[in-house]
């Protein structure tokens, strides 16, 4: 292989989209710092070049500052807060100062005599949250070193690169800005990662689990970023590269297209109205649930609120007005809030989980918290809620007083028995009683639902819809704990499969189970996004899809050219197939027979929106 | 001389928000701010993060505060009484 020939790296796709553009790797990436000795008539001017990079960091972080608030919300940009102070102390500055005066060093050597005395103090700190801001220092020291360089941008890249990354540290989270950042390589961080869901959001294409392959990206290199595969190709060729600007240019003009249709009911072609619902992450994406013709929300996500409220909980009235907000937004087509779904590890992240621990019914053990081997199997979701009945409590009034500005349902994460439904529905009634007590109006009903997402749930289904009042397949889940895959690890997501015979069985099961109990079922989980899962959706009978609210134009115009009809036929056959590939072959055909304009790319793949969004 | 001890007690203890809370709080006050540790002695001066952040002080530690200056009574009230509404979290969560 020649030193300029085409690399193709595979990894985890965590955001999905096309993008390319000169590889810039982390600018904080393993900077070796030289020591040089200055004569006597330098140091003065060291000393004021040392002033002045402090200036140019400080105003770096005073605009990031601004852009990760407006990004990420008000309660993430404090972190910078902090950055900023340390480049206002005294004491730090005046002992580099010093350094570099007496010893007669380079300020760079200064920065970091002082950076690692300081780091060295810090590893001695007993508590772990507080031992954690070690990282902070170094965020900090090596955006000084950088402003040495003589790097006097604000935005630490240059515009249209792809940033290539171990992981991202705080300070470049506030950098992703999707008009100059044309996409992201990282060595680690899965679909659910902050990044992830970052990338997502903003629409920056981004690849993951490349840890060793960093290394073969040089800087400069063209890359390009294939976050639908999950795909890397370092220095493309000709033919890669038109072939990929072919299939943007096709997305572009189809996007325009799915957009302009958004607004318009979704029927299939046999005349069957289906109904798209929006997946909801974070409060700003509301405005999305217009944009991109979403009927009302399918699951409003509500870690972000615990996020904002870190390292505290967040009050019950933090909750009503956030709900409130959702409610009025989505009208009456309504809003299902699922209560929060969070494992002990990522509380812990946050900080919040001293808080938690403090409201448990059953009191902490005196033994030290250690994280979780296994959270996917671990206290997480519904299980965390009931063990903190006072934190459920809490979000479960805050919903029944949102539910006085509009139509509000409740979703509960990751149950596994029917007594978790049953304790849920009695603290629901306690938290009603209470509030009539102190004069809240409270709605008649409520509805409740069930997440289906784990084998245990699937094989309770009758029952489980028996005792709620809907159902929500939650595919990503279900399909994880069916097939024993974790997707966040790069090693096994390839087997990750939601055509796998033992998934379409499994919803088979439950969506005939919802129709059994007369109970409505939607299904909320990625593979609605995506526009061969949802014909095998349609197919099994699904009515109800509910997805990032990106996805919507595509899945709309999917949607218009099935004919329900066949796509029951195609899924009948795929259900009697007991090979993953005969499933994918079974379902490939049916599709080139349906004849869609659609770009195959798209069809295979899922839906990616384009690079640039044409609104 | 203003001289009182609180105790910090909000959750996470004198991290990196809080400290930086902390910090901008005391430079708003002319007056020499001192912390110090009530079980170890350890002291930091109140308008340098790193020296806060370095005291490490979790829930529960004391805090003797120490101002001295033309408006030392005023800071020391400030800063005790930041401590004691644990940085203001709880009121600032309910007006976001």
């Amino acid at each position: 292989m020649t030193a300029n020939s085409e690399i193709v790296l595979r990894g985890l796709g965590i955001s999905p989209g096309i993008g390319w553009g000169p590889a810039v790797h982390s600018p904080w990436r393993g900077r070796v710092i030289f020591r040089r000795r200055l004569a006597p008539q330098e140091i003065e001017s060291e000393v004021t070049r040392f002033h002045r990079a402090v200036g140019i960091a400080r105003e770096q972080l005073r605009v990031l500052r601004q852009r990760m608030e407006h990004a990420l919300g008000k309660e993430h940009a404090y972190i910078l807060d902090a950055h900023v102070l340390m480049l206002e102390d005294a004491g730090i500055l005046g002992e580099i100062e010093t350094l570099i005066r007496t010893n007669a060093v380079n300020a760079e050597w200064a920065v970091k005599l002082v950076t690692d005395r300081i780091l060295a103090i810090y590893a001695e700190i007993k508590d772990d949250d507080l031992r954690e801001r070690g990282s902070d220092i170094e965020d900090v020291a090596n955006r000084l070193l950088r402003a040495l360089s003589g790097d006097r941008s604000t935005c630490a890249l240059p515009e249209g690169a792809v940033l290539v990354s171990e992981t991202l540290p705080p300070s470049l989270l506030g950098e992703l800005d999707p008009q100059r950042i044309a996409g992201l390589i990282l060595g680690t961080g899965g679909w659910t990662s902050h990044v992830a869901i970052l990338a997502r959001g903003l629409g920056i294409p981004a690849v993951s689990g490349l840890r060793g392959a960093l290394a073969q990206i040089e800087d400069q290199a063209l890359v390009l970023v294939d976050g639908t595969r999950g795909l890397v190709l370092v220095r493309p060729s000709p033919d890669t590269l038109q072939r990929y600007q072919r299939q943007r240019q096709e997305r572009e003009r189809h996007w325009i297209r799915w957009q302009a249709r958004a607004p318009l009911p979704t029927t299939t072609r046999d005349g069957v109205p289906i109904t798209i619902r929006a997946n909801i992450e974070r409060l700003s994406e509301l405005d999305d649930l217009r944009r991109f013709g979403a009927c009302g929300i399918g699951l409003l996500r509500t870690e972000f609120l615990f996020l904002q409220a870190a390292p505290e909980l967040p009050s019950e009235e933090m909750q009503l007005e956030a709900y409130r907000q959702a409610a009025e937004v989505a009208g009456r087509e309504g809003v299902a809030i699922r209560t929060v779904d969070w494992d002990e590890n990522q509380m812990a992240a946050l900080g919040t989980l001293h808080a938690l621990r403090d409201r448990q019914t059953e009191p902490a053990s005196s033994e030290p918290w250690s994280p979780e081997r296994n959270p996917a199997l671990g206290l997480r979701a519904i299980r965390f809620s009931l063990r903190a009945p006072e934190v459920l409590k809490t979000q479960l009034r805050a919903i029944v007083r949102a539910a006085a500005f509009g139509n509000l349902r409740i979703v509960l994460p990751l149950i596994t028995s029917l007594e978790e439904v049953e304790q849920v529905r009695c603290l629901l009634q306690t938290a009603c009683r209470e509030l009539r007590a102190e004069g809240i109006a409270v709605p008649d009903r409520l509805l409740v639902g069930v997440m289906i997402e784990t084998p245990a749930a699937v094989w309770l289904a009758d029952e489980l819809a028996a005792a709620a009042d809907f159902l929500s397949l939650g595919t990503n889940d279900l399909i994880q704990y069916l097939l024993a895959v974790d997707r966040d690890n790069d090693r096994v997501a390839s087997l990750y499969d939601p055509l796998h015979p033992a998934v379409l069985r499994a919803l088979q099961h439950v969506i005939q189970a919802a129709e059994r109990a007369g109970r409505p079922l939607e299904v909320c989980g990625e593979m609605a996004a995506h526009p061969l899962h949802a014909l095998v959706l349609l197919g099994l009978g699904a009515r109800i899809l509910s997805m990032r609210p990106r996805a919507i134009p595509l899945i709309k115009d999917f949607v218009r050219a099935c004919e329900l009809a066949r796509a029951r036929e195609v899924v009948r056959k795929a259900l009697a197939a007991s090979r993953r590939a005969e499933v994918r072959e079974l379902l490939l055909r049916s599709l080139q027979e349906l004849r869609l304009e659609l770009p195959d790319e798209v069809l295979l793949n899922g839906s990616a929106p384009p690079v640039r969004e044409v609104s | 001389m203003q001289r009182r001890t609180v105790q910090v007690t909000n959750r996470l203890g004198l991290h990196a928000r809080a400290a930086a809370k902390l910090v901008q709080a005391a430079n708003r006050f002319r007056s020499a701010i001192t912390l110090a540790r009530s079980d170890t002695g350890q002291t930091a001066d109140a308008k340098s993060i790193l020296g806060v952040l370095l005291l490490a002080a979790s829930a529960g530690t004391h805090l003797d505060i120490t101002t001295s200056g033309e408006d030392e009574v005023e800071a020391l009230e400030a800063i005790c009484r930041l401590i004691e509404s644990k940085f203001g979290e709880e009121e600032e969560r309910l007006g976001s």
